[in-house]
C-alpha cells in the first residue's frame, strides 16, 4: 500500500492549468518539501489532494483509500492557513472538538498542546493570538490523531527563529516516528534543514527531486598554476570552472583524495581548499530561471 | 454529529456579536412594552379627560339652563318653564352617567363598563334593520356590533380586563367586514385600537402585528449563516471541518439543526421578554380572553369575482386565549422551520447576510400581499390571521387554515433544506 498515490491528476482554472497530469507514488515514510514560486497552485495542489477542491480529472489515493472518501482523515491531517480558526473561540475549543470527532480523550488536548508549547495560551481566544501562535495551534491540530500522513500548508510562515526551530524539531521528531509529510514552504533553508526530497511544481508538473542525487558539492581551490590544473582536471572527467582567485571543481562520482591526488601529481601547489554544498535554493534558481 | 452540532452551537455562543444582537433586541422588546403601557395609560388617562370634559359640558348645561329658567319664571311662562325643566333633567341624567362613569374609569371597574357597553348594543343587536352606529355617516357592520357584543359579554363572564381603547362609549372590536373611508377609517382605526398591558395581551396584542415573523427574520439573521460566513475570501472555517471525518449530510445536518436550534430558542426569548414585562408590570392577565375567529362567508355560485362578506348572516365564535396561544405557538415552530430554512438556502446561494434578509424580507413581503394561495408558503405568514381564519374569509378560501399551512410550510421547508444539501454538496463549497 502506497502512501501517498496520484495518477494523472489534473486541475485547470479558467483556461490555466495549474496541475496537468501529475502522477506521483510516495512509499517510504518521511518529509517531502513542495516547493515553487508564489501562484504556482501549490496550495491548490494540496487542497486537491485532500479533495477541499474537486480535481478535474485523475485519481489520489491516500494511505490506500480514495481521497473521496471522508474516512481517510482519520488517519490524514491537513494543516491548512490559519483562515481557518475561529477567532472567538479558545486554542482548547478547537482541539477538544477535534478530540471529540476523532473520539478521543480529552486528555490529548494539554498533550498535544505542550508538544507544541502552547500550554500558556490554550485558553485565550484564538483572536488575540500572534501568527506564531496560531501556527502552533495548527500544528496542534493536525498532531491530535496522531495521523500517518500530514500536508503542511505553509507551516514555517511568520515564525520567529524559536518557533521555527521547534517546529522544525516536531517535523524531524514526527518523520522519526514514521509519519509521512509533505511540507508546502518558500523557505528553502529551513527544507534543507528538515528533508534532501524535493518536489518542485513548474508549469502544473511536479519535478521529483532526491537533494542527495542532486545536491552539488563544490570545492573552491587557490593553486599555483590554475590553468594548467583545468587543463590536467578537465581531462581526468572532472567538472571545473575558472574563478577569479582560483577554480571551482565540482565532485560527482570522484572523491575528494582523486582530486589532490591529481593536483599534486603535475607538482601544482594547492594554497587554499574550501568545500561549498549547494542546497535546494540553486536548484531552485536553475529551475526557476531566477 | 452531536460533536459537531454542540460545536456549532458553541461558536454562536462564544461570538461577541450574538450577545450584541440579543442584547439589542432584549432592549428593543423591553422598549416595546414600555412604550405600548405609557401609550396606554395615556390613553387610559386621555378617556377619563374626555368623561370630565363631558361632565363640564353638561354641568354648564344645565347651569345655563337652571338661569334660563329663573328668568323664564320672572315672565310667568309655565309651559316654557317646564318644558326646560325637562330639558335640565335629561342633563342631569346625562351629567349623572357620565360621572359615574367617570368614577368607573378612575377605580377601573372593567365590569361596570362592560355592562354599560353591553346595554348600548344589545339594541343595536337585536333591531339590525332600523338602528345602526356610524361614524360621519359610514355605519358599522352588523358582523362588528355582534362580535363586540358577544365579546363583551365573554370578557364580563370572565371578568377579564379588556383592552384599553380610545373610546368612552363602546369598545369595538374591529372586524373585517368594516370598509371605512377616509376620515372615518383614520377615526375607527384610532378607536378600536388596543392597547394591553398584561403579559398575555401584550402577547397576543403582538402577534397581531407581524411580531413572530419579524423576530424570526432576526433571528435568521443571527444564527442562519453558519455556513455562508464560513465560505468567504478571508475566512475559510468550513475547511476545516471538511478536512476531518465528517460525512457532508452530517455535517449539513449539524450545522443547520444548530442554527435552527438558536432561532427557535430566540424566538422563544423573544416572546417571552415582553410577556414576563407584562408579568411583572401589570400581572399575566386571563388565558380565557375571546378571541374572534370567523366562519367565513358563502362563495357565490356565479363566480369568485362576485364574492361578498354578508355582516348579517356571516358567522363567528371565540376561542379562548389559551386555546389561540397553543395554535400560534405551534404553527409558529413550523414557520420558523421554514423561513429559517429559505434563508438557509439564500445565505448559501448570496453569502452576504445583510443581503440575504433584505431579499427574503422582499420575497416574504412579496408573496403575503401578490399571491394569495393555499399553496404559497407566504400565505400563512400573518399567524394571527391564519390561527382566527381571517385570510380565509377575506379570501373565501376556506383551505388556508392551520393544518393546510403547516403540510405547505413543512413541504417548502424539505425542499428549501434539500436545495441547500444539494448546493453545499455539489458545488465548491470550500473557501
Amino acid at each position: 500500500m502506497s502512501i501517498l498515490s496520484i495518477s494523472n491528476l489534473s486541475k485547470s482554472y479558467k483556461k490555466q492549468k495549474v496541475l496537468n497530469r501529475i502522477s506521483l507514488t510516495i512509499d517510504t515514510p518521511g518529509i517531502w518539501a513542495l516547493v515553487g514560486p508564489n501562484g504556482v497552485g501549490k496550495t491548490t495542489f494540496l487542497n486537491v489532494l485532500t479533495n477541499l477542491i474537486p480535481a478535474d480529472s485523475g485519481d489520489v489515493e491516500l494511505l490506500g483509500n480514495s481521497n473521496k472518501s471522508f474516512q481517510v482523515f482519520k488517519e490524514i491531517a491537513y494543516l491548512q492557513d490559519n483562515t481557518i480558526l475561529f477567532d472567538y473561540l479558545t486554542g482548547y475549543d478547537h482541539l477538544k472538538y477535534l478530540c471529540d470527532i476523532h473520539k478521543l480523550s480529552k486528555k490529548r488536548v494539554p498533550e498535544v498542546a505542550g508538544y507544541v508549547g502552547m500550554e500558556n495560551y490554550l485558553k485565550k481566544t484564538v483572536g488575540s493570538y500572534s501568527l506564531g501562535m496560531k501556527q502552533h495551534l495548527l500544528l496542534a491540530m493536525a498532531m491530535v490523531n496522531k495521523p500517518k500522513l500530514i500536508f503542511l500548508d505553509e507551516p514555517l510562515n511568520g515564525l520567529d527563529p524559536t518557533s521555527a526551530i521547534l517546529i522544525r524539531k516536531i517535523l524531524l521528531e514526527l518523520a522519526e516516528q514514521g509519519t509521512t509529510i509533505i511540507l508546502s514552504s518558500h523557505n528553502l533553508a529551513e527544507i534543507d534543514r528538515v528533508t534532501k526530497r524535493i518536489l518542485f511544481l513548474k508549469n502544473g508538473k511536479l519535478i521529483e527531486v532526491d537533494m542527495n542525487d542532486h545536491e552539488l558539492v563544490n570545492y573552491h581551490l587557490v593553486l599555483s598554476e590554475p590553468s594548467k590544473a583545468i587543463t590536467i582536471l578537465n581531462e581526468k572527467g572532472f567538472q571545473v570552472e575558472e574563478l577569479d582567485n582560483g577554480i571551482k571543481v565540482r565532485l560527482q562520482n570522484q572523491s575528494l583524495n582523486n582530486l589532490i591526488d591529481s593536483i599534486k601529481e603535475h607538482a601544482i601547489e594547492i594554497v587554499d581548499i574550501q568545500k561549498v554544498i549547494s542546497g535546494s535554493e540553486k536548484l531552485y534558481e536553475s529551475l526557476y530561471e531566477v | 454529529m452531536m460533536a459537531t452540532l454542540l460545536f456549532e452551537c458553541k461558536k454562536y455562543m462564544k461570538k461577541r456579536t450574538t450577545w450584541a444582537a440579543l442584547f439589542l433586541s432584549l432592549i428593543a422588546s423591553i422598549a416595546l412594552y414600555y412604550f405600548n403601557v405609557s401609550v396606554a395609560e395615556d390613553i387610559h388617562r386621555g378617556n377619563i379627560t374626555k368623561v370630565e370634559n363631558n361632565i363640564a359640558d353638561f354641568a354648564g348645561y344645565v347651569s345655563e339652563l337652571e338661569v334660563e329658567i329663573e328668568k323664564t319664571e320672572g315672565g310667568k311662562n309655565s309651559e316654557k318653564v317646564e318644558e326646560i325643566a325637562a330639558e335640565v333633567d335629561y342633563f342631569k341624567e346625562r351629567l349623572n352617567n357620565y360621572e359615574v362613569l367617570k368614577n368607573l374609569y378612575v377605580n377601573e371597574s372593567w365590569n361596570a363598563i362592560l355592562q354599560k357597553e353591553i346595554d348600548s348594543l344589545t339594541y343595536l343587536v337585536e333591531n339590525p334593520d332600523i338602528s345602526s352606529y356610524s361614524i360621519e355617516e359610514q355605519a358599522i357592520s352588523h358582523f362588528t356590533i355582534r362580535a363586540s357584543f358577544e365579546e363583551k359579554q365573554l370578557l364580563m363572564e370572565n371578568e377579564i380586563v379588556p383592552f384599553i381603547q380610545n373610546d368612552i362609549h363602546v369598545g369595538f372590536l374591529p372586524t373585517v367586514y368594516d370598509n371605512f373611508t377616509g376620515n372615518s377609517l383614520e377615526q375607527w382605526e384610532s378607536m378600536t385600537r388596543r392597547y394591553g398591558t398584561t403579559g398575555l395581551s401584550f402577547l397576543y396584542q403582538l402577534i397581531q402585528i407581524l411580531y413572530i415573523p419579524i423576530v424570526v427574520l432576526n433571528g435568521c439573521f443571527i444564527f442562519g449563516n453558519n455556513i455562508s460566513t464560513e465560505t468567504t475570501n478571508k475566512k475559510k472555517g468550513i475547511n476545516f471541518y471538511l478536512t476531518l471525518p465528517n460525512q457532508k449530510w452530517k455535517l449539513f445536518t449539524a450545522k443547520y439543526f444548530s442554527g435552527l436550534l438558536l432561532t427557535l430558542g430566540y424566538s422563544v426569548f423573544m416572546l417571552l421578554i415582553p410577556f414576563l414585562c407584562g408579568v411583572i408590570t401589570k400581572g399575566m392577565g386571563s388565558l380565557k380572553y375571546p378571541v374572534l375567529v370567523y366562519e367565513g362567508s358563502e362563495p357565490n355560485p356565479y363566480g369568485s369575482e362576485y364574492n361578498e362578506l354578508n355582516p348579517m348572516e356571516d358567522l363567528f365564535h371565540f376561542i379562548e386565549l389559551q386555546d389561540y396561544l397553543v395554535k400560534v405557538l405551534l404553527f409558529s415552530v413550523v414557520f420558523v422551520i421554514f423561513l429559517y430554512s429559505f434563508y438557509y438556502f439564500l445565505s448559501l446561494l448570496i453569502k452576504n447576510p445583510g443581503v440575504s434578509l433584505f431579499l427574503l424580507g422582499a420575497i416574504t413581503y412579496a408573496g403575503m400581499n401578490f399571491l394569495q394561495s393555499p399553496y404559497n408558503p407566504f400565505a400563512y405568514v400573518d399567524i394571527h390571521k391564519v390561527v382566527t381564519r381571517e385570510t380565509a374569509t377575506l379570501l373565501f378560501n376556506p383551505s388556508i387554515q392551520l393544518q393546510t399551512g403547516m403540510v405547505v410550510l413543512l413541504a417548502a421547508s424539505g425542499l428549501m433544506v434539500s436545495l441547500s444539501f444539494l448546493k453545499f454538496r455539489f458545488s465548491n463549497i470550500s473557501g
